[in-house]
């Protein structure tokens, strides 16, 4: 099961820091997308390179260059290792800012 | 195994856990939807967010999920495809199960002619056979052959065995793809769903066997003459890696292929032939690794003749091995793929059949002895440079081999990659003509006898003018290149209609600068061939004994090494130039032609499309770009073309007697293009001892003759067309003409595509031919 947002600290982050960063989108059908995370636009629709997919009957394959439009979308996740190296990227160049 | 191999196997050893076998587990991961969709909705409608150095054109390339047309996961199969097995036995007695391994390899067999002659992609012909996938899957994990697992021996065995046969020769192809002499998508499709094609096979041998020990197992079956035939097929298929493993022009496996797929085209019981449900499907698109749309899966038609056209291809190209000069070599690899393009193997074949591995030319030359050669054969023979020291001639000698290279490899392209190749060349021939000619200069003021230079006295009177051999070679290589590139433009209907008079002024102006070139060489091998024949005269007339005898030895020399071969050169010279006569000739007809239209008002040199953004001379200069950076031929400007361009309108007053004189020189010039065409055909026909020209198309002769040919049928269009423009229009002028006529540039049946004809359409055929389409 995956850790609920409200269990990690997100402080400060925007949508533009998670560009470049390798999302796992859950699909109908159990399926699983994961790629980095190229484009996105408003309505959440998203753009992922190298994407890899896992199907609900546990194939893996590759995909490359994939759009994933928001009505498909069932959840986005980052791995929290990745996330805490955001946040923690986040916070020395506010640091370093200020 | 290679490297890519090798760290496969790595992967395999490291399996690691999680959702991607990345480490990564299900409660890793943190779902951040809500905070997406939250920040999502306080941007504006328009935003975009992206990677900086991320071109969001490459995203139309992308692949939407959950759209039938662009996902591959959502391809529908039955359930017989989903779940096909491909270790169970299928056939309920030995007669089914001989007819569904034939009916199998049947379709495989012919789905390998649809990817290859039709331009099919690998996954919707031969990957969509499930047992090619399964087979090539299974035997990558092992790294070595496995069989299926049936227990019987005609799929265990004999359908194994060809479907091996048919990956190595796939296996074949890819390399030849590899090698760079031929595009991806372009000539062909290998996506191999990310597939092993065989790497770990070290050679041909291993399938040679399997496929013959098949045949002796197929032996001993009743019927199963055919399933012999189509294993006899793919034998030979395998085999054809030796043309370029050995280099081997042996083409008994060649004519052994036409036998079979001729006896196998006239086999009507195989189009009856079933195969076990789900066996082929675009299942493959679904279950690998994919980076492009589903594609429907290509049911092959019954189509062995694609294995003779391209045993045939590649039995031409590697006639290219009797070339017994430079002249033929060039000849057969500007005639070769020239009026038909030739099948992908066979084009992708010739350019490594021709510059080997081991930087020699068919095994025999060495590069600068090839470019040498070249020489030797156009300009340099018995000029004062032919001489000249190695050290001196090699660097640019390995610099002008690496252009003609380009020109070589050019010839063997598709038709479209074809004129592209040409425009890259142009700028390569200009820069080595610039370097050579410095050189050139150089050497020769570097020699302290001024005498040593070789000039060429065109016209009596006139200051002769230095040959420069070298300089000479490459100027008439790269005017003629640009020559090819102009008129395929033709054929690749390129330019528009308005354009036409604009491209055959040009096309005269290159040809004519081209026929210079060739005459002056062709002038001084003339000097050359009377200074020996002056020997002989000075020694008869020669008293002193001692004197005699030298000239007499000089005399001698000059008729066993020289003569042949100047001989030789002056005809070949010839030959180009009554070729340049017949480009010049049919382009100045085009040109007549386009001003007697231009003069009915029917058309014009100038864009009929009103745009406030260009101008006619940026869309000349535009069209003239490849040629704007080369120094000679100089690029005309655009006011002296449209000054041309007015001489050849005839206008009032006389308008008739000039309209009948534009006419008279107009077939003039067809007349005389036609002789000239009738008399290259001609000396095609009788070979080259005729006396008069040296075409060099030994090894080409029907290719260059169809070209030929077609030139002439284009001569006669032309011919007929104008006529029948003069009778429809007259000899009046009359501003309804417009609107009842309009001019189309169109290709005649047979004819040549660098000459279509200027045609008279009437307006209202040509809006019943667009509604009926």
């Amino acid at each position: 099961m995956s850790k609920d947002l409200s269990q990690v600290s997100m402080e400060g982050l925007k949508l533009p820091d998670f560009v470049g960063c390798t999302l796992y989108v859950n699909l109908h059908n159990n399926r699983i997308l994961k790629g980095s995370l190229m484009a996105l636009d408003a309505q959440l629709n998203l753009l992922l390179d190298h994407v890899q997919e896992r199907a609900g009957d546990g194939n893996r394959r590759t995909l490359g260059l994939v759009s994933v439009p928001r009505k498909t979308i069932q959840a986005i996740k980052v791995p929290q290792a990745e996330l805490n190296q955001l946040v923690q990227f986040k916070r020395n160049l506010l640091k370093n800012v200020v | 195994m290679d490297l890519e191999g090798k760290l496969k196997n790595l992967d395999l050893e490291f399996n690691r856990d999680g959702l991607f076998q990345d480490g990564i587990m299900e409660e890793d991961l943190v779902d951040v939807t809500q905070f997406f969709d939250d920040s999502a909705s306080s941007l504006q409608t328009k935003t975009i967010i992206k990677e900086p150095n991320f071109n969001l054109f490459e995203g139309t390339h992308s692949l939407e999920v959950e759209n039938k047309k662009l996902d591959s996961t959502s391809i529908q199969l039955t359930p017989a495809e989903a779940n096909f097995e491909c270790n169970a036995l299928y056939g309920s007695d030995e007669k089914h199960q001989l007819s569904y391994v034939v009916g199998i390899l049947d379709r495989l067999v012919r789905s390998v002619v649809c990817w290859l002659n039709d331009y099919q992609t690998l996954p919707t012909t031969v990957l969509s056979c499930r047992y090619v996938e399964h087979l090539l899957l299974e035997s990558e994990k092992k790294g070595q052959l496995v069989f299926l697992h049936t227990g019987h021996p005609l799929f265990d065995q004999i359908l194994c065995s060809g479907i091996y046969g048919v990956c190595y020769f796939a296996r074949f192809v890819q390399r030849l793809l590899k090698a760079g002499v031929i595009f991806e998508e372009e000539d062909l499709n290998f996506n191999g769903m990310g597939l092993n094609f065989l790497s770990y096979v070290e050679d041909g041998n291993s399938i040679l066997s399997l496929l013959q020990e098949s045949i002796r197992i197929a032996s001993l079956c009743s019927d199963s003459e055919v399933l012999i035939h189509i294993l006899k097929l793919l034998i030979h298929l395998v085999s054809i890696e030796k043309c370029l493993d050995e280099f081997s022009t042996d083409v008994s496996h060649l004519n052994a292929l036409i036998e079979e797929a001729t006896y196998l085209s006239q086999q009507p019981q195989l189009s009856n032939l079933e195969i076990p449900a789900g066996s082929f499907s675009i299942g493959i698109q679904r279950r690998l690794s994919n980076q492009f749309p589903p594609k429907s899966l290509i049911i092959p038609p019954r189509n062995y003749e694609g294995f003779i056209v391209m045993a045939q291809d590649l039995k031409k190209v590697l006639q290219v091995d009797n070339a017994n000069t430079m002249m033929e070599i060039m000849q057969f690899a500007n005639f070769f793929n020239k009026f038909e393009q030739r099948h992908v193997l066979a084009r992708a074949l010739f350019p490594l059949f021709l510059i080997r591995d081991n930087r020699t030319i068919l095994g025999r030359y060495t590069l600068s002895e090839f470019t040498h050669g070249h020489l030797l054969e156009f300009s340099l023979m018995c000029t004062m440079e032919v001489d000249f020291p190695p050290e001196i001639t090699e660097q640019p000698l390995m610099e002008a081999a690496n252009v003609l290279f380009e020109w070589y490899q050019n010839t063997s392209q598709n038709t479209s990659r074809y004129r592209q190749g040409y425009n890259r060349q142009l700028l390569l021939w200009d820069s080595l003509q610039a370097q050579i000619e410095a050189m050139e200069v150089e050497w020769l003021s570097k020699d302290s006898d001024a005498a040593a230079i070789d000039y060429v006295e065109m016209k009596e009177g006139e200051e002769p003018t230095p040959l420069l051999p070298y300089t000479s070679w490459v100027y008439a290589m790269k005017v003629r290149a640009m020559i090819e590139f102009i008129l395929k433009g033709f054929d690749l209907q390129v330019y528009k209609p308005f354009e036409t008079y604009t491209m055959y002024w040009y096309t005269y102006y290159l040809a004519h600068q081209w026929e210079i070139c060739l005459k002056k060489v062709q002038k001084f091998v003339d000097s050359k061939i009377n200074a020996i024949h002056g020997l002989n005269k000075k020694v008869k007339k020669s008293k002193s004994g001692e004197k005699r005898e030298l000239l007499k030895a000089q005399y001698r020399f000059a008729m066993d090494n020289h003569m042949g071969q100047l001989q030789v050169n002056k005809r070949f010279l010839q030959y180009l130039i009554v070729e340049s006569s017949i480009f010049k000739s049919l382009s100045i007809a085009q040109v007549f032609q386009f001003g007697i239209l231009t003069s009915y008002g029917l058309i014009d040199n100038k864009s009929p499309a009103k745009n406030n953004f260009t101008t006619n001379e940026l869309l000349y200069n535009l069209r003239m770009k490849p040629f704007c950076s080369i120094g000679v031929p100089e690029l005309l400007p655009y006011e002296l073309m449209e000054s041309t361009f007015k001489e050849f309108v005839p206008d009032e007053p006389m308008f008739t007697i000039k309209l009948n004189k534009a006419m008279e020189c107009l077939h003039k010039e067809l007349n005389e293009s036609k002789l000239n065409v009738e008399h290259i055909l001609k000396c095609i026909q009788g070979g080259d001892n005729n006396g008069v020209l040296v075409t060099a198309t030994r090894l080409v002769k029907s290719e260059a003759t169809k070209f030929y040919e077609g030139v002439k049928t284009s001569i006669e269009t032309l011919e007929t067309n104008s006529k029948k423009i003069q009778s429809t229009l007259g000899s009046k002028r009359s501003p309804s003409l417009r609107e009842k006529y309009a001019v189309q540039l169109q290709f005649c049946e047979g004819g040549s595509s660098f000459f279509p004809v200027l045609s008279l359409t009437s307006h209202t055929s040509k809006k019943s031919h667009i509604n009926q389409k």
